[in-house]
């Protein structure tokens, strides 16, 4: 059966339904450090962060129909490795896969190590206080890194069941507060809806925005991969997407317009009225919870987002290990990411690296607050590179392969690869927002960028042995995943039949 | 009202993202060249050409908060007459930071009656070269009123998803893995024969 015919059949046997779609394509709005993103966008900026939310919500939705095509065309495991190895070759697909995975942990999950312990702690004015006192609140989160990683190298895992109940408790937390926040009389008199009006007096304003609202969306694109099993994935990948993105934009709207309607943004020194104010730090939390629910907020909140930090500290440190299991086996990766330890049976090199990057990290900078929002920056620098990536091997394929066929085609081809690289591109240009400092955002994230490429240069010329430029055939990347190991496939028979008599 | 519904939300439920078949769908491909006699339940069953036994792949989800993984456990039902009472032996690779072995350690059941087999399993070369490179979280031999039956739980061949970052991956079985678990089945299969 030709490559074409089976992969007609594998897009053919699809059984998930639109809820699923929906549900995948609902990213986390709970994290730390969107919540911090969230409140500082709209403290700072208002109506012009509404409106930076919106133009990055339109560029998303651009994306997810690359990914679709992408999805229907590649329907493999390797996902962004498979897309950009097919469209401009190994290099381009290590540098992307790790920039999209492991730099992205290098950013916000240091990020969320810091602020995890520091959200909740804010919220707990005794406690706060005593380890504010000593500098050391955002070892908490560092504490909680360390234990879900020995937890995690001795094979225990907890939160499974709990689930359910976290994501109802979250999404509550968020949705309630917002409404209520909505609902009661304003604290804050305000020139608009989001707190200060609409600027468009300064476009690069606007521009300096955008990168921190894409950081509200992040976990959309988990649905594309289901594209071979959707029912109708044609039809389904984009209304899901869509929905996802507009349910993450509405909530997050409404908690953002009641946190500038019930906490006024004043400095945070009175001598300095230039400085930090309240909505870009962590105290804004414990001030909105404390107007809104009074003392009984402050825990309510403070609670769900230990919960919610740890949850998400564990999940980074959970999955990270196998994704780097999964890339040593692809090859990506040095072998000694698939070692496992004997007894316990966990990857524990995988495992020290997702534990010593955010803890050597957060050391590094000595849990500075200040660190943070550039980290996230950072953090959207690294995704918003394999983003480009991935449109461009996509509109690359459309040159070099426009026989092959796609389930899904990006309408408008391409419009909304255009629209989604070049805000991309303006995103990452402009990326600093007033009163920060262009270096501490382009410089770790290039420093880690050129040594990712200088690993994939390395890997691929001299390790693989392979034109790290050269596009791989989509065909052979089809074959290995439906099973044709290339000529080995005869000398696989032999062994299994070797093994059939042997038994 | 408020029991009621915490009641409903700690009921055991399925990940929100958990698609059921999709790790066995990935799966069949890493088993090319095995035949597929049927499958019961969504579980299919494999054989290899020319051999007169065949095992079943069952699907284990295990949930963590905004993640789940999805690996695949291998059924094998085994020759031989069960014991009076349930048993449950687990073959675990010994070392503490390298392989240097294994060992059959008795987890459930009575301890003379199952002295013969585990001395068997324990003893034979070709289980011994089998286990060493497979990269199993389970090897378990569970005897229960319908006999025994070997389960084989491995590390790859098996899907993690996650929300945070978002991602969706397939860890396949690489054909020496493949390899290493149908002789570790096979093995086994000879030795529980063999202790009757």
């Amino acid at each position: 059966m030709s490559i074409e015919k089976k992969l007609t059949r594998h897009l053919q046997q699809g059984v998930v339904g639109f809820p699923v779609a929906l549900a995948s394509s609902v990213g986390v709005v709970m994290a730390s450090p969107v919540i911090l993103t969230v409140t500082s966008g709209f403290g700072m900026a208002g109506s012009t962060f509404a409106l930076a939310m919106l133009i990055a919500f339109i560029m998303m939705q651009a994306q997810a129909t690359t990914f679709a095509e992408a999805a229907s065309m590649m329907p493999t495991s390797g996902a962004v490795y498979d897309y950009i190895s097919c469209g401009l070759g190994r290099f381009w697909a290590i540098t992307g896969t790790i920039s999209a995975y492991l730099l992205v942990h290098v950013f916000a999950g240091t990020a969320e190590t810091i602020l995890s312990g520091i959200m909740a702690l804010v919220n707990f004015e005794h406690l706060n206080t005593m380890l504010e006192h000593s500098g050391t609140s955002w070892m908490v989160g560092v504490g909680l890194v360390v234990l879900f990683g020995v937890l995690n190298a001795l094979g225990i895992t907890i939160f499974g069941k709990a689930e359910i109940v976290l994501t109802f408790v979250m999404w509550a937390t968020l949705t309630v507060f917002g409404i209520i926040g909505l609902i009661k009389a304003p604290a804050v008199s305000l020139q608009g809806w989001f707190g200060s009006p609409l600027d468009l007096s300064d476009a690069s304003g606007v521009l300096s925005l955008i990168g921190m609202a894409m950081f509200m969306f992040v976990g959309f694109e988990l649905v594309t991969p289901l594209a071979p099993e959707l029912k109708n994935a044609g039809r389904n990948i984009p209304r899901a997407a869509k929905l996802g993105l507009t349910g993450v934009a509405v909530t997050m709207a409404i908690y953002g317009a009641a946190m500038v309607h019930q906490v006024a943004n004043v400095a945070m020194d009175p001598k300095n009225p230039a400085g930090p104010h309240l909505l870009d730090t962590p105290m804004a939390i414990p001030a909105f919870a404390d107007q809104v629910m009074g003392p009984f907020g402050k825990i309510w909140l403070g609670i769900g987002l230990l919960f919610a930090g740890a949850a998400t500290i564990n999940t980074l440190i959970a999955a990270l290990p196998r994704i780097l299991y999964g890339m040593a086996v692809d090859g990506a990766l040095p072998k000694a990411f698939t070692y496992l330890h004997p007894r316990f049976k966990t990857p524990l090199v995988g495992i020290l690296v997702a534990v010593v990057i955010p803890c050597v990290h957060a050391w590094f900078i000595q849990g500075d607050l200040d660190r943070i929002m550039p980290l996230v920056l950072a953090a959207v620098c690294a995704w918003g590179v394999a983003y480009l990536l991935v449109n461009l091997a996509i509109v690359r394929l459309r040159f070099t392969r426009p026989d092959f066929p796609r389930a899904y085609r990006s309408p408008w081809f391409p419009l909304p690869q255009i629209v989604s690289s070049v805000g991309i591109l303006i995103a990452i240009w402009y990326i600093t927002p007033p009163g920060m400092h262009p270096r501490d955002i382009y410089l770790p994230f290039g420093i880690m960028l050129g040594l990712t490429a200088l690993y994939a240069l390395v890997w691929t010329v001299f390790v693989q042995k392979v034109n790290p430029f050269r596009a791989v055939a989509i065909e052979d990347i089809l074959a290995e995943e439906f099973g044709k190991v290339g000529g080995h496939a005869s000398l696989i028979d032999e062994e299994l039949k070797r093994v059939a008599s042997g038994a | 009202m408020l029991p009621l519904v915490l009641e409903r939300l700690w009921q055991p439920r399925l990940p929100r993202a958990y698609r059921p078949g999709a790790t066995l769908a990935r799966l069949a491909q890493d088993l090319n060249g095995l035949e597929v006699v049927g499958a019961e339940e969504g579980c299919p069953a494999y054989r290899l050409p020319a051999a007169d036994w065949f095992f079943r792949v069952e699907e284990r989800v295990e949930s963590q908060f905004l993640l789940h993984t999805v690996s695949c456990c291998f059924v094998l039902a085994l020759p031989g007459s069960a014991p009076s009472r349930p048993s449950r032996l687990q073959l675990q690779h010994r070392g503490n930071w390298q392989r240097s072995g294994f060992a059959c350690l008795r987890r459930e059941g009575d301890g003379a009656e199952l002295a013969a087999l585990m001395a068997l399993l324990q003893q034979d070369r070709d289980l011994h070269i089998a286990l060493m490179p497979l990269d199993f979280k389970r090897c378990e031999l569970i005897a229960d009123e319908q006999g025994w039956r070997l389960e084989v739980e491995h590390f790859a061949a098996s899907e993690v998803v996650g929300s945070f970052p978002p991602f969706r991956r397939y860890i396949r079985l690489l054909s020496t893995q493949k390899l290493a678990l149908l002789a570790v089945m096979a093995a086994v299969r000879r030795v529980a024969a063999g202790a009757g």
